[in-house]
């Protein structure tokens, strides 16, 4: 990223943010508790921010520019919060930041409706194994492959694998 | 590391986050991850969607099945009650029985998986509704600019102010608030005898909220752990347990942990 906006190597840069952006957004979503709106306004002010600082010749470590994204995004969001205390509290989430289930808010309605198709066109194995992992989520890896009669590693394997028949099935519909 | 192995530990740390299974710190690290490889972003989003699909149908089952059940007889489910209490006690025996026999634990790998650092963004600020017309209190604005001190990483002042909080409003659910925050603090400066007493006092104090009570027992707990005090520990983390909240899981594990060490 430092190297594309140093050389203004505008098709590359304009790769690296469109892939990163939606990762912004879902970050402060899922892990900040942001709403939608206000995690679209901090990731775009935070790639400005960080083009901006690439620029000016200020990054030290350019290894370590997706950890200073991804704080800037925090802190870009938390002095959002902040200011909105004044103006919005009815706006703020009660437990912002305490959710256990903000993670579901990076969750798409069309994805759902097409993963639930793509779930039911997995063969029955597949589908048994794949709700039981999500059935259980308590259940250590090792008591799943016990009760499927598999390896460990099988067991992680064959989760990956439905996840990827999954997400596969989803980019396929999801160009039609 | 070769690329298909850092695939499968990256794959496990979001199976392990979802499940509320990783450290502050680790998850950190995860979304760091993310950020540089962004197709991660794409198999979370994967994962997230299908544990709430299926969620979803087992709810609509289980909505079924209940409505089903009011129309069997009493007798069986009875029955079936009675073999759950049995069994639940005769677990609670045997998990007692463990403990009294077994209360010593080798420390290390506990206090490996206890928190290393709390994030700031876990510190308490007022819960103040501008639709509800009321006034900002004095106490409000002192947590705010405590929030802000902590926030900017001006900690010494963070903590004067939560102070100046629990003595001006004795008892009060503000003062049961900056004690939490104070105990935050005091944590990540490893000064975990004034952490303990931070946190115990805000257990102590919250009445209302489950979320904050919670959330002051686990990190208790944790203080309680990092001191080596497993029996204190153990007790601060079955209390949080208990909530069912947002530090269930991690408290479990912790628990199992002080368990497996023995």
């Amino acid at each position: 990223m430092v190297s594309a906006v140093l050389e203004d190597d505008q098709p590359r840069m304009n790769k690296i943010l469109r892939d990163l952006l939606p990762v912004v957004v879902s970050f402060l979503k899922g892990h900040m508790g942001a709403s939608k709106e206000d995690a679209e306004d901090c990731a775009q002010q935070t790639i400005l921010l960080t083009i901006d600082t690439i620029k000016s010749g200020k990054i030290r470590d350019p290894e370590r520019i997706y950890y200073y994204v991804m704080t800037t995004s925090k802190n870009n969001y938390l002095k959002l919060v902040d200011s909105n205390k004044e103006y919005h509290f009815d706006q703020l989430p009660k437990d912002a930041f305490r959710n256990p289930k903000q993670i579901e808010k990076i969750i798409e309605k069309e994805r759902k409706v097409i993963l639930q198709e793509c779930m039911e066109e997995l063969n029955d194995s597949y589908r048994e194994f794949i709700e039981y992992w999500f059935e259980n989520p308590n259940s250590s890896t090792a008591r799943v492959a016990k009760h499927f009669g598999i390896t460990l590693n099988n067991a992680w394997t064959r989760k990956h694998r439905v996840l990827n028949m999954l997400n596969e099935c989803y980019k396929k519909k999801n160009e039609i | 590391m070769n690329e298909s192995s850092r695939d499968i530990n990256i794959r496990k740390k979001i199976d392990a986050y979802l499940k509320g299974k990783l450290r502050e710190d680790e998850v950190d690290a995860l979304w760091e991850e993310i950020f540089k490889n962004p197709r991660y972003l794409e198999y979370l989003q994967t994962e997230v969607t299908v544990q709430s699909i299926v969620n979803d149908k087992r709810d609509s089952s289980s909505d079924k099945n209940s409505s089903g059940n009011n129309n069997s007889a009493a007798g069986p489910n009875i029955l079936r009650d009675r073999r759950k209490w049995y069994t639940l006690a005769a677990a609670v025996i045997l998990f007692t029985t463990f403990i009294y026999l077994f209360p010593k634990v080798s420390g290390d790998s506990v206090r490996g998986m206890a928190i290393k650092k709390i994030a700031i963004t876990e510190i308490e600020s007022p819960d103040v509704k501008r639709s509800a017309k009321q006034n900002i209190k004095d106490s409000d604005s002192l947590l705010n600019l405590g929030f802000d001190a902590a926030v900017s990483g001006d900690m010494g002042r963070a903590i004067k102010i939560f102070t100046n909080i629990t003595e001006k409003y004795k008892n009060t659910t503000h003062s049961a608030e900056a004690y939490l925050n104070l105990g935050i603090l005091f944590y990540n400066q490893e000064n975990f005898d004034k952490a303990a007493r931070s946190f115990n006092k805000a257990a102590e104090l919250f009445k209302q909220n489950d979320a904050l009570t919670e959330k002051a027992w686990f990190y208790l707990g944790n203080t309680y752990i990092m001191q080596n005090k497993y029996n204190s520990a153990r007790k601060a983390l079955k209390k949080t347990v208990k909530f069912k909240g947002k530090h269930q899981n991690v408290a479990s594990a912790l628990l199992e942990e002080m368990n497996d060490a023995n």
